[in-house]
This record gives C-alpha cells, structure tokens and sequence, in this order.
C-alpha cells in the first residue's frame, strides 16, 4: 500500500513539474539547438589546432551563432509578454550568441 | 621580454606585492594545450585509451587533433578577443588565478595593440564570436578525433563484444562506431554531425 502511495505522489510530482515547465514552441527550440551549438563551437577553438580543424569551427560558429543572433532579438520580441518563455530564451542567450559579429 | 611590475597602491604597504607581466604576444605561448590521451582525466582518460586501443587494433585510423585546454588558455582568448572586437576596458576584466596578466597597458592605445598581437598569436582573428570561457576540454573530459578506415573492421566493445562495422560513412558518425564508443563511456556529440571529431564523457 505504502509503496503504491508513493508510486502516486511521485506521478502526481512528475505531472506538476511537467505542466510548470509547459510547452516550448518550435522556433524557441530551434533557437535553443542553435544557441548551443554556437557555445560548444565557440569551446572548440584554439589557435594550436590542425589548420582544417579550425576552418571547421570558424564554419560552425557562422552556421550556429548567426542564426541563435537573429533569433534571439526576433523572439525576444514576440515573447515578451510570455515570462516563462522570455526566461527561456535569456537563460540560453550565452555570451558566445551575443558576441558574434 | 617587457616586463611590467605593476606594484599596488603606497597605502597597501606591507600586504604582497603583486607582479603581473603585461599582455602581448607571447602569452599565447605560455599556456598550451594538448592532444596526449594522458592529458584527460579519471576514468574518462581509460574510457578513451581503451577505444583507440580497441580502434587501432581492428585497423581503424585515429588522429587526435586536442584533448585538454587549460581554462586559464581559454581566458586569455576570450579577453583578448573581447578587447579587440567588443571594446572591452581592460580595467574591468576579471583576474583568474594563475594567470599573471596585466591587460591595461600605459595608454589605452597600447592596451589594444596588446590585445591585437594576443588574437593574431592565438590564430582567433578570423573566429567570429568569443572563444568561449567553458568547455568539456576544458576539464579534460573531451577529444577531437578525426576517425577513417577502409573496407570493414571489427573493433572490439568494452564488454569483449566484437563487432563487424560495414557500414557507411567511415568516419565517426558510423552508428555502429558510436554504439561501441558508448560501451567505453566515450560519448559522440549530442549535436550529431554538427562536430564529426567531438566526443566526450557526457556527449557535450
């Protein structure tokens, strides 16, 4: 009995935790892969690599960090009446989307 | 070499002294980073030994390209390209243990001549973000490894398992390679074919 009590208080928890975080629309999602994706190239790059060791992150950082920029400011934007969506996007707007130019 | 002793305020008299070195080029080759497998950490230093032993062996082509960047490496980039490109004031950058750097020079304009030397010397001139200031790497829990090989091979998984690759592409997107890189603990990029050569101990 005891253990199908916390079988129940346990979904019951999983359920809340689900519906505070809610849904997160597709173009935030998209936003997100590429705010960390831009991150992890902008954690690859060193001076010391192979010369097309670089190459490949200077294109990843383009390829990610350009598009994570623009999506920021336009879904920063259409968000700004959602806070928990507007709190999603800030906290994966890392220095690396930001300083890309 | 120039080297700056920059001494802290008459009124701090008695308390240490600190000696920090300005920036410029040559801090670009203080603190290097690595492409030994020694370089990595804990388990995750086996982990990786034992799949490039399992790779090798079956006739599969390993060429490490990094293991571990020393963060303070890290810091030394990210500053000095944020100078340059973010007209970052050189008085404001936060100082990180073991490393003696003085970025603010005389003049502002000597700050960024530093700076500029710095970015030319880390090869970060054409990188169109900051080099970031985290990273598996960093911790010694990542390597880029470029992988190939020719016809079929047959590595062996850390449970003694072998197992016969044939299938495309030869390189370390194979699916099969990846399932056995698992069994190691060696982890592919979450982000899949975004970076071929990245895997680490937790796919990040």
């Amino acid at each position: 009995m005891k253990t199908k009590i916390a079988a129940l208080i346990a979904s019951l928890l999983v359920s809340t935790a689900t519906l505070a975080k809610g849904p997160v629309p597709k173009d935030v999602r998209t936003f997100i892969d590429n705010a960390d994706a831009c991150e992890h190239f902008a954690g690859e790059f060193d001076g010391g690599l192979s010369k097309q060791r670089q190459k490949e992150i200077e294109r990843g950082v383009v390829r990610y960090c350009q598009p994570a920029q623009k999506q920021l400011k336009r879904l920063t934007e259409k968000y700004k009446n959602d806070p928990r969506l507007t709190e999603v996007i800030r906290s994966h707007a890392n220095d690396s989307v930001i300083s890309f130019r | 070499m120039t080297t700056a002793k920059l001494k802290n305020k008459p009124a701090e008299a008695g308390l240490p002294r600190s000696e920090k070195e300005l920036s410029g080029a040559k801090w670009a080759q203080r603190i290097l980073g690595g492409t030994s497998i020694c370089d990595l950490t804990g388990m995750f230093r086996y982990a990786v030994g034992d799949f490039v032993d399992a790779m090798t062996e079956a006739g599969i082509k390993v060429k490490i390209d990094a293991t571990y960047r020393p963060i303070q490496r890290s810091y030394l980039m990210h500053w000095s390209w944020r100078i340059v490109n973010d007209g970052i004031d050189p008085a404001t950058i936060p100082a990180m243990a073991g490393v003696e750097i003085e970025w603010q020079h005389p003049t502002s304009g000597a700050s960024l001549k530093a700076a500029n030397e710095m970015v030319d010397a880390f090869s970060i001139r054409r990188l169109r973000t900051a080099p970031a200031l985290r990273s598996q790497h960093n911790v010694r829990l990542a390597i880029d490894m470029s992988l190939s090989w020719s016809g079929t091979v047959s590595p062996m998984d850390a449970n003694g398992k072998i197992v016969q690759i044939n299938g495309l592409p030869r390189t370390g997107m194979n699916r099969q390679l990846i399932e056995i890189g698992a069994t190691y603990g060696v982890k592919k990029y979450v982000g899949g074919n975004k970076d071929v050569p990245h895997w680490s101990n937790n796919g990040r």
